[in-house]
This record gives C-alpha cells, structure tokens and sequence, in this order.
C-alpha cells in the first residue's frame, strides 16, 4: 500500500477514498455477521451497501483515471526511445497492479496478463499468453464472454462492464466485475483491455442477502407474522409482504394508518386505537390481540407487538411484527373445549390425570379431576408433604417406589394401586397408569398418567369376592356333607348317561372315567335278578322324579361285587327344561353284610334263647308239676267231697253239687296252667329241610362258647368233612345237641383233677347214617342210671325234674333217629345221635 | 264220742284249701282252715287242735318249719303233709320229724281219711296214755 502511494502520488486522495470504506466495512462487519433478522444490524446494512456503491463509483472513477494513463501509456510507446522508461515503469504498474489485467485480440486470444492476474487465477503469466481468453471461464458463460468481445470490438474505445464467474486453474471459482474495452493497437489492430475486479466476497454478501430476505419473508409467511414499521411525524408506513397479505391489501397500495383501522373489527376499534394512542403520548413500544373483519365476513385474530425507535432524524418510529394467530386462537378455542369435555369426562370416569416433575417433585399439571380425588385446591400449588400426607402411609412406601423404578426403567407404561387418605378420614382406592417421558438426554424428566378411582369397582369387587367365597364355602359345605354322606356323587344327563362322577371313589373302588356315559342300567349287575326292581327305578327316572335309596349291585375294579345305594333328584334349567339327575351313592356293601350278620345273629339269639328255656324245662318242670298238682288235687279232692255229701244218710246234694262245680273250675285251672306251659315252650312251626349236621354243630359251638369259658371247658371237634345231607327242623336238632353239650358241661362241673374236655364227633356209617357223639369226661352214668336216664322225670340233679333227656329222644324220635348212650367210659359219658339221611326219609 | 276232734288245714291254695275243707265235712268233721301257718299259729284254735293238715311248700313258713316250731312249743298234734311238689328228700324229713303221712297231691279222699282216722287214733291214744 506504502508503494502504491509512493509510485501513484496522485491517486493517493482517490486510494484513500477507496480503502476507507473497505476499512469501515471491516470494521462494523468483523468479526461478528450481521444479523438481518436484527433490526439493530440494518444501519449496518444499510452502511455497508453505501460504502459499497460509494467504493464502486469510486472504483469506476480510478479506472477512468487509469485509462486515462493507458492512452497516455499509448502515446508514450509510440516514442519509443522516450517513453521507454515509462513503459517500464507502467509495466511495473500492470505488473503488480492489484486488478487483473488482461489483452486479448478480436478472436478472444489473450496477449498479454499482468502477473497479478494470472497468479489469482493459479497460473502462470506465459500459461495464459497465447490461448484462447475462454478458458478461464466457465463453460456456459463462454458465449458470453464471446458476445461481449464482440461488443467491445464493434464499439471501439466504449467501456463496458459486466459480472462473471472464472475459473482458477484448481477449478475453483471466483466473481469478478469486467471492465473492458476495445483500443487501437500497433498495426492498427484492435485489442480489448479487460481489468477484473475479484468481487466474490461481494457476490457472497449479496447472496446471503437475498437468501436472508427470503428466508425472512419466508418466516414471516410461515409464521403468518407480518413487520412494519411506522413513523409518527411522516406518516410513513413500511409493510412487508406478509403484513399485506395478513390485512389482505394489495401490495401496491398505498400505505397509512387508517388502512388498519378499516380493517379492524368494529368491537375492537376503541381497544385499538386506545392502545395507539397510549404508544404514541408514551413514546414506548405496545402489544395487544384485536380482531380483524375481512371483506368476505371472517374474522383473524391477530397480535400486535411494535417498539418505539427514534430515527436519525429524531422522530418516534413503531418497528414492530403482527401475527395472524387466528388458527392458534381457534386451537385455543377447540383446547378449551377439549378440556372441558376432558374435565367433565374425567369427573364421569373419576379418572384424574396429571404430569409429575420427577426432579422438582411437584405436579407439573393436574386436571380438575385429580385435585378434586386428592381434595387438593385447584388454585393453590401442594407441596410434596401435601401430596404424602394424602396417601395411605402403607401405601406410601410403595408409591415412592414407583418414579424411582420408573425413571430406572426409562419409559413405557407402568401401573400401580394405592389408597387416598382424604382428610375427612374416606379413603379412595386409586388406580393409576402411567408412563414416563424420556427428555433429550435420555432421562427421564416427567411421568404422565391418570389416576382412576376404584373405591366403588373395589368395594364391589370386594362384595362380589366376599359372595363368591360365602358361595364357594356353602359349595364346599354342601360338598362336605355329600361327600361325609355318601362314597360319590354323580350327575347324568337328560338321556340319563352319567356325565359326572366325583373323584373320590377310590374306597369303593369304581373309576370315575369307566362310567361316564354309560347308564346305571349298564353298570349294575342285577338288572336280569331283579326286573320289577329296575323296571319301577326307570319309570322313576322317566317320570323325572326324585328318588331316594335305591339299591343295586354293581361290581368294582377289582370284580368283587358290592352294593350301592343311591339317591338322585332331577335338575331343570331357568326354562323348566329337565336337565338330568344329580345325586349321591354310597356303597353299602359293609352295612348289607352287617345287616345280614346280625339278623343271623339276632335269630341264633332267639334260638339260644328257646333253647335255653327248654334245657331250663327241668327246673320249669317243679313249678309246672306244682302250678298243675294243686287244681288237681282240688279237683281230686272236690270229688271225694263230693261222694261224701251224697253218701251221707241224708245226702247234702247242695254241697256235692257245689263241689262238683268247683271241680269244673279247677279243671278247668288246670288246663289253662298247661296251655300256659305249652305256650312258653313252644316255637312256630317246625320245618323239615336238608340239613348238614356239621353246620348245626357250629351253630351249636358259637351258642355255647360262652358256656364252654365259664366252665373252664375245652372243646374238641372231630366232625368229618361232606357228611350226606339229613332232614330235619334246625331248631330242634340245635336244641337237642345243645342239651347234650350242656349236660356234658354239667357233669363235668365237680371235676377238678383232670382238664374238663368235651368232644363232639361227626361221622357216618355203612348205613349211610349221620352218628353224631358228645363225648364228657364228667361222673359218668351208673350202670342202674343208664336204663333210666331217658325216662321222663329222671335226674340225677337236685333240682331238675329229669325232662331234657327225655325230651331229646323225643325230638330225636321224631326225626326217624335215636338218641343213646353210646358207651359208658370212666370217666364220663358219650351220648350218640344217630339220624337218617335226608333221602331216606323221603323214601 | 265227747267233742268231735278239730281239724286245722293250713294251705296257700285256696282252692285246694276249700276242697279239703269240703271232703272233711262231707265225713262229719270240724274243720278250720287257714291261709298259712303264721295265721295258725295266731287262732284260738291251735290248742284244740286234734290235727294238722298242711302244704308244704309255703311262702313265708314251709310245713315242716310249721311243724319244728309247734314241736318246740310242746304241742304234739299230728301232722299230715301235703304237697304238689314230691320230693323223697322233704317226705323222709317230714316223717323222721313225725308227720303222720305225706301225701302228693292230688291224691286219693279215702287216702286222706285213713291218715287222718291213724292221726286221731295215734292223737287220742297218745293223749290217753
């Protein structure tokens, strides 16, 4: 720069204009870009564009001034010898001029270049000299630069100037400003001059700013935000192309304030101009929202905001941005009414909800809905312990656990159940759903949710569970009972196939999944045994009737046969429709047998009890003898009298007469005293059937076996197996080995030096006779007594009469048999029963 | 014949108690019946007694209590025992301790008188000699 002032002294004033400009650039550009978007930065701008347009005239001027040289230069060179110095000195100049310059011939050739030139291209000075002038420009601008050649030379001596783009030898692009012009050369050939300036910082500032512009307008049109500004004193009104299309005027129309006033919706006139006016007595900047009323009836809404500036000049000016916010407004609107149908829907469903801010631990947002579940103020904020002290403190623990877990978790929905404690001591059951909300940096800064009272679902839940477990244990109960009642229980269907049959039937052994879908009619074993009984059980059933123990036989598992009693009773659906049957059974086979064993027991009972009545005949027979002596011998007595009274000298026939009605009486004493006797010992009618006597013999053992102890008897059996069948009444043949056996008991009583042994032998003869023997080892039986221990009224017993022996020989007799003493032992006594067989009798 | 002889018959069979007492009459004696020896034993006619006639088997005093006891009291009246119950055992106790006769019943009139005619003859004589 020191060089340039020294070698061009009078472009000192003219270089020092040019560089001020570029220096006061520098200095309110840098380092900071000016921001467009800034009201602030537009004197820049507007500083900027005039030190530009300035630095261009002035530009322009030095170029005259340099042509102005050229052809002085032009001259010189004509003088050779004088001006070669000169020359040299311009060379210099060209040289290292700071502006490109170039020569080319009329076809574009490039002659000459200064080196300042060819190096801000990236070549060298001879790399240029000799081609073609196009090859430093960009393939499409070539024709241009063609046609602007041409120009020069068709225009002699004219400058012209135009903008382009060339290439460096990089491929790099850079804007220069051309200023060109056709001269005469040696040879009176014609040359163009061309000085480029690099303008490509300008370009690039131009293109910011274009793209600036239309980014703001672009904004302006997006954000339906128009700017104007407004001076007081003038009157005069900038809009941009926003803010007419926001109040719908054509842009070209002519601006002032009563434009917006027209469009103003009437109701908001007053507000409008108030608030202007108010700005304009202040001098300060104003926001307000007021409508406006379109031409086609609509209405806008629109926000004002302006602020007051002064100019340069002095004077107030309103630079400010209105913003058409009619769609938010209407957002507004429909928000409000979303809210209100979500309140109301929230207070319908009692569904609260709420935004919760995990790291200030306060209520974000919560509906009208959950502060009136947590009976919170809608109007005051509630602090963390507000909150804590609502919730059930059991329930506390658990809740503080849910944000923890779920900003661990970070995200997705979560659900929990807790109670509200109300002040007034209520409690609400809440339950709540929520999810987390991830923040930028992947925290978790909030949880949304809702919270749902449940108090009522949950004490109807309750209700219904408590039901359910009464009816569950009522089932159970009754279940209980069944099962406590019977073996299983059972249900079949309307076609009476079982359908259910209860698990436990193990103890009687029948497997539930063999019967289902079989009928009771299929089970059972004694259907062909029994027809009456099943034919009437099915009528039942086909009568729908209830029915209570009926019994069958059925066989289990393991084939043993069992018997079951069964009670059942129809179900019918809500219509009536019948159903089939529910029921129990139980297997009764214990209480058939039992019942069984004790009706055997109940008539050897009854036997023993005949039986002991007749061995007892012997102490009977005393008082019998006595009861029928006394009417006889009144009777005896009476008749005797009687012969008396007649075979007096006069015979008193009154008193014999009397006697002998009293011999009729007792007479007829007498009879009466030997019916009563016959009516004690006897026992319905006797029955002759085939009869083993081996079983009256074990009859006869479990009857006496309580004998057999008290007397310190044993007993031996030698009974031979399969012995023929013989006839006769059981009851008779038991009494008469019983009264053997007794008998034998009895002579063994006195006997205290040997074992007391009674043995009872079963066998038969060639004659196919049944002998059965009693064997005793007691005292024995005379030789005398043995003739006579069969008679009637014999006895070797103080205190009987003698009448068993005689009685079993007659019953004995009876039956085609006898009864003897088969051998006279020392010690004891066998008796021998001999009976014939059962088709010998019949023969 | 001064005072015909006084006959005691003691039986719980009231039957056979009126039949004995009907058959002695018949023949001409006096006869007083009683329904058992404790009620004898109370009479006024137990001294003038001439003869006992009486059951054996009794509900509180048997016969032979009867007769044990009028012995020990020094009463020497015959006895003649009846009974519906014979038993060898009480006949040989009831003769050892001097009844006149046992008798079964029912048993023969003319049996009966005959004990009775040995009783009073043995009676009378006894008391004559």
């Amino acid at each position: 720069m020191i060089l340039v002032f020294s070698l061009m002294g009078s472009l000192i004033p003219s270089a020092m204009l040019f560089i001020l400009p570029f220096a006061a650039l520098a200095y309110f550009f840098a380092p900071p870009t000016f921001n467009l978007n800034d009201p602030r930065d537009l004197p820049v701008v507007v500083a900027f564009l005039v030190a530009s347009i300035i630095g261009t005239h002035l530009i322009g001027k030095v170029r005259r001034e340099r042509e102005v040289a050229l052809e002085a230069a032009a001259r010189l060179r004509r003088s050779e010898a004088e001006l070669r110095d000169r020359e040299k000195q311009w060379r210099e100049i060209f040289e290292h001029n700071p502006v490109m310059h170039f020569m080319v011939n009329a076809t574009g050739m490039v002659l000459n270049v200064n080196t300042f030139g060819a190096t801000q291209l990236g070549y060298a000075p001879s790399e240029l000299v000799g081609h073609s002038v196009l090859k430093v420009f960009l393939e499409e601008d070539r024709p241009f630069v063609r046609e602007r050649v041409g120009l020069c030379i068709e225009t002699v001596g004219q400058s012209h100037t135009w903008e382009i783009q060339k290439i460096r030898k990089d491929g790099s692009v850079l804007w220069v400003r051309e200023n060109a012009k056709a001269m005469q050369w040696a040879e009176d050939k014609l040359v163009v001059l061309i000085a480029c300036e690099d303008i490509t910082e300008r370009k690039r500032t131009e293109t910011a700013l274009r793209r600036s512009e239309a980014h703001l307008a672009q904004a302006q049109e997006l954000s339906r935000t128009g700017s104007f500004g407004w001076n007081v004193a003038t009157g005069e009104v900038h809009w941009s192309k926003e803010t007419f299309r926001i109040f719908q005027y054509d842009p070209s129309t002519k601006l002032n304030p009563q434009l917006v006033v027209d469009r103003t919706h009437p109701e908001d006139r007053a507000a409008v101009r108030e608030t202007i006016d108010r700005a304009f007595q202040n001098e300060e900047g104003f926001e307000h929202e007021y409508r406006l009323l379109m031409p086609d009836g609509s209405v806008k809404h629109l926000h004002a905001l302006a602020r007051a500036i002064r100019t340069a000049s002095g004077d107030i000016e309103f630079v400010g941005a209105v913003t058409d916010i009619t769609a938010a407004k209407q957002a507004e609107q429909q928000l409000r009414r979303s809210e209100a149908y979500l309140a109301e829907a929230q207070h319908l469903s009692h569904t609260g909800s709420w935004s919760w801010d995990v790291h200030r631990l306060e209520f974000v947002y919560r509906s009208a809905e959950t502060d009136r579940l947590f009976g919170f103020d809608p109007e005051q904020a509630v602090s963390i312990e507000t909150i804590r002290s609502r919730i059930h403190p059991d329930d506390l623990p658990r809740l503080q656990e849910v944000p923890r877990q779920a900003i661990e978790d970070k995200g997705g929905h979560f659900e929990y159940d807790f109670r509200i404690l109300l002040p007034d001591g209520a409690i609400r059951r809440i339950h709540s759903v929520a999810h987390a909300v991830v923040g930028s940096d992947g925290s978790v800064s909030e949880l949304i949710g809702t919270h749902m009272d449940v108090t009522e679902q949950h004490a109807a839940r309750e209700r219904l569970e408590r039901a359910l477990a009464a009816l569950r244990e009522s089932e159970q109960r009754f279940r209980d009972y069944a099962e406590t009642a019977s073996d299983w229980l059972w249900e079949t269907g309307p076609d009476h196939r079982i359908t259910r049959f209860s698990e436990h039937t193990s103890a009687a052994g029948i497997l539930a999944t063999r019967v289902v879908g079989l009928l009771r009619w299929e089970i059972a074993g004694d259907v062909e045994a029994e027809p009456e009984k099943w034919r009437q059980h099915r009528a039942t059933l086909d009568a729908r009737l209830p029915f209570r123990d009926f019994i069958y036989r059925t066989v289990t598992q393991m084939g043993s046969p069992i018997y079951v009693r069964t009670s059942g009773k129809p179900f019918f659906d809500a219509d009536g429709n019948f159903l089939g049957y529910r029921g129990v059974s139980t297997d009764i086979t214990a209480t058939i047998r039992a019942d069984q064993a004790e009706r055997e027991l109940r008539k050897a009972q009854a036997e023993l009890a005949h039986v002991t009545r007749v061995t007892t005949l012997g102490e009977l027979t005393t008082s019998i003898a006595h009861e029928i002596n006394q009417p006889l011998a009144a009777i005896v007595t009476n008749g005797e009298a009687c012969l008396g009274w007649l075979g007096r000298e006069t015979p008193d026939l009154s008193a014999a007469r009397c006697s002998v009605e009293w011999i009729i009486e007792d007479g007829i004493r007498a009879s009466e005293v030997i019916r009563r006797i016959r009516a004690l010992a006897k026992k319905g009618e006797i029955e002759m059937v085939p009869l083993d006597i081996n079983d009256i013999v074990k009859d006869v053992i479990a009857l006496v076996t309580r004998e057999l102890v008290s007397h310190q008897v044993s007993l031996r059996t030698e009974l031979t197996p399969a012995l023929p069948l013989i006839l006769g009444d059981r009851v008779q043949l038991q009494q008469v080995i019983t009264n053997l056996v007794m008998n034998g008991i009895e002579a063994m009583q006195t006997v205290s030096d040997r074992p007391r042994e009674l043995v009872i032998r079963s066998s038969h003869d060639d004659m196919g006779r049944v002998h059965l023997a009693v064997a005793d080892c007691g005292v024995g039986i005379t030789e005398e007594d043995a003739d006579r221990v069969f008679n009637p009224f014999f006895t070797t017993k103080s205190s009987g009469l003698g009448m068993g022996l005689s009685i079993c020989r007659s019953i004995v007799e009876a039956h085609g048999g006898s009864l003897s003493i088969a051998r006279k032992q020392e010690p004891g006594a066998t008796f021998q029963l001999v009976l014939p067989l059962h088709k010998e009798v019949v023969s | 014949m001064s005072t015909p002889p006084l006959i005691s018959i003691v039986d719980d069979d009231g039957s056979v108690r009126a039949a004995i007492n009907n058959l002695l009459k018949s023949r001409g004696y006096i006869v007083h019946t009683f329904v058992s020896a404790e009620e004898f034993l109370r009479s006024p006619h137990l001294n003038g007694t001439s003869c006992v006639i009486t059951d054996v088997q009794m509900s509180t005093m048997s016969g032979l209590d009867l007769l044990t006891h009028m012995r020990a009291q020094g009463y020497s009246a015959p006895f003649i025992f009846i009974t519906a119950f014979p038993d060898d055992r009480v006949r040989a106790r009831a003769l050892s301790a001097g009844a006149i006769c046992f008798l079964a019943k029912p048993f023969a009139g003319q049996h009966l008188i005959r004990c009775l005619d040995t009783a009073l003859d043995k009676h009378r004589g006894g008391a004559s000699a």
